[in-house]
């Protein structure tokens, strides 16, 4: 099936190319929905295209619609002039009478003639069940509904007939029947804010993914945020960026990986921005380009919050690797904050985002709508591989029951939880990875240390399976360096001892020594005297030999009786 | 004088129906209008400029102001009280 563009990019995604082309599509919804803006913004976008149109208007005056869109840039009012736009007042002049019953073929027959002239293959007949709402009987307006799309395919007519949705429970309820598309538009209030949606309702020959999507409007006329179904092309990197903690990379095993998202969840207090600006503060230091979203923080007071922390941000605005901007959650549905972040994102192209706190949205829509929007802002900046920091304000200290966060910590890549640890009197922040994908990352509760240095995370002592902070920390901290020094005085001493011990053995050693040496002198004197001794024997026997008149050397005489 | 233009769609149901109705209710009244039957379906551009884009519209040009009747009008006395002066 040919198709024609819608003018919504996102809308053109959605239907698999925009209107079927040749036939009918009806547009229902209540008052306010943006149905004539959806119908206008498809002429002006086909009219651009060089096909020209038919606006036939049964509701509104068409020279103030043309007026009031004015503000768009379609340059609808250069159409209007050049002849591709023709806005026709379908109205019944006011005061009218009504006598019985009427036919549209009259209508239709004077739009196939206009329509001859012009050469217009695009028709929009806006609010037509203010026409058909005159008929005496129901199926009068059907049958005459049944007229018009049978005239818009004898034309191979691109027609969008938008029809208020409350006549459909009166009477119309066939209506979505006829059309070959179907596009409801609904408007609720959610805390106040009011929140736009589209469904596409039904699309013979395209599959329709069943969701009703966020619907924002800006000077492009109505934005559809929708990326499609893009999982896939989620940009997937091997990098890791440093979270500006250094013993909190070691934790998630080397910083978080580029491209992921980053759930920052804690109570009020907790230093969620703090964390968001050391990491925003690391990426600039490496060369990244950041943008940090607040909701109802002044970007200036961030600034000077982080620079007590040691963190100096104004350097990198300075620099323009750093972009702030500070929103009013409740000032506008969560799907415009989130359609003009797409548009900042466009602009600053960052590779590092910071939305401060992404839970603010709620207050601009219910949670479901927060919820779709958030998933495709994760989708969004996913598939431009941008690293995503978004905190998260919790009330509780148990995160796991915060309904808030249930869609969110389930996108999230990488989820942080800080918390205040009260013990002792005294309350101290203590950081929890609650899930890294992709990383061995330590489940260890750490204590988050805020001080004029910068952040860190505190050396873990742990006592009866806690993890001690705070007073309790550094009392601890204190003991064991006491232990510490009493051990080394212990070891001091008992060295001591021993190096006493092997001098005193040293000098023992040498006194023998010289005992030795004294000793071996004496038996060396021994020997000597020995030798002199047997010496002077030896003489003395010769000399008694020599007196008794023996010659010579003393011979022994043996008798010879004996032999 | 009355000055009567009735835009009708062909031979469509609705409009023979308006024209049959008009012209008995005319009869009825005894009156002399001007009146002009305009087949929007031969002339489309005639109703365009005349802002007249349903049909079976009667249009009461004079007197004036301008008067516009939509509808088979089924009910003569509705019919006569536009057509008329009593209004």
């Amino acid at each position: 099936m040919e198709k024609c563009s819608t003018g919504v990019d996102g809308l053109d995604i959605l239907t698999d190319g925009g209107y079927p082309c040749g036939r009918s599509t009806l547009v229902f919804g209540g008052p306010g929905t943006g149905k004539t803006l959806l119908a206008m913004q498809g002429l002006a976008a086909s009219a651009s295209e060089g096909e020209g149109g038919i606006f036939v208007s049964f509701e509104e005056d068409p020279d103030d619609i043309i007026r009031n869109f004015g503000s768009f840039r379609w340059n609808l009012a250069e159409h209007v002039a050049s002849g591709k736009i023709t806005a026709v007042d379908a109205r019944l002049c006011p005061g009218t009478a009504i006598s019985g019953g009427f036919e549209i073929e009259g209508l239709l027959g004077i739009l196939a003639a206009r329509l001859t002239e012009s050469g217009a293959t695009r028709l929009v007949l806006d609010g037509i069940d203010i026409l058909l709402a005159l008929e005496p009987g129901k199926q009068d307006g059907i049958r005459q509904l049944l007229a018009v799309e049978r005239f818009i395919r004898d034309h191979k007519l691109t027609a969008l007939i938008t029809l208020k949705s409350d006549e459909v429970g009166a009477g119309m309820a066939i209506a979505p029947y006829i059309g070959d598309c179907v596009i409801s538009l609904d408007r609720r209030m959610e805390n106040d804010i009011s929140v736009s949606t589209l469904e596409l309702v039904k699309y013979r020959g395209t599959p329709t993914p069943g969701v009703r999507l966020p619907v924002a409007i800006d000077e492009r006329g109505i934005a559809l945020l929708y990326e499609g179904a893009r999982m896939v092309e989620h940009k997937v990197f091997n990098d890791r960026l440093s979270s500006g903690v250094a013993r909190l990379d070691t934790m998630l095993g080397g910083g978080y990986y580029r491209g992921t998202t980053v759930l920052v969840s804690g109570s009020p207090g907790t230093a969620k921005t703090t964390l968001s600006a050391a990491t925003v503060d690391a990426a600039c230091k490496a060369g990244e380009t950041a943008l940090m979203v607040s909701f109802d923080e002044a970007s200036a007071q961030i600034v000077r919050n982080a620079r007590s922390v040691n963190i100096d941000l104004a350097r990198h605005v300075e620099a323009g690797k750093l972009t702030m901007i500070s929103l009013r959650a409740a000032l506008a549905p969560a799907q415009m904050h989130i359609h003009h972040l797409c548009k900042v994102i466009e602009d600053t192209k960052p590779t590092v985002l910071v939305i401060d706190p992404v839970s603010s949205l709620i207050k601009g829509g219910g949670k479901s709508m927060v919820d779709s929007v958030v998933q495709l802002l994760v989708d969004y900046i996913k598939v431009r591989g941008i690293t995503g920091i978004l905190t998260a304000l919790v009330d509780s200290d148990d995160p796991e029951h915060e309904v808030t966060l249930t869609h969110v910590s389930t996108i999230a890549d990488t989820w942080l939880h800080l918390t205040f640890v009260a013990h002792g009197g005294e309350r101290n922040r203590a950081l929890t990875i609650i899930k890294s994908r992709g990383s061995a990352h330590s489940n260890q509760v750490r204590e988050l240390v805020l001080s004029s240095d910068g952040l860190s995370l505190a050396d873990v002592y742990t006592e009866g399976g806690v993890v001690l902070m705070g007073t309790a920390r550094l009392e601890r901290e204190a003991e064991a360096a006491t232990v510490r020094s009493r051990d080394a005085y212990d070891i001091f001493t008992k060295r001591s001892g021993e190096a006493a011990a092997i001098e005193e053995a040293k000098a023992r050693i040498t006194a023998l020594e010289a005992e030795v040496a004294g000793r071996t002198k004496a038996l060396a004197l021994l020997d000597e005297l020995e030798a002199k001794v047997v010496e002077i024997g030896e003489e003395r026997v010769d000399a008694v030999r020599r007196s008794r008149s023996a010659d010579g050397a003393p011979k022994l005489v043996v008798p010879e009786a004996r032999r | 004088m009355i000055t009567l233009e009735l835009f009708i769609a062909g031979t469509a149901a609705n409009s023979s129906k308006a024209l049959n109705n008009l012209k008995r209710a005319l009869a009825d009244l005894e009156i002399q209008v001007d009146l002009a039957v305009v087949d929007v379906l031969h002339e489309p551009k005639r109703a365009w400029e005349s802002g007249v884009l349903v049909t079976p519209m009667l249009v009461r040009r004079a007197p004036a102001p301008t008067q516009m009747l939509l509808g088979s009008m089924d009910d003569v006395t509705q019919v006569a009280a536009f057509i008329g002066a009593t209004t």
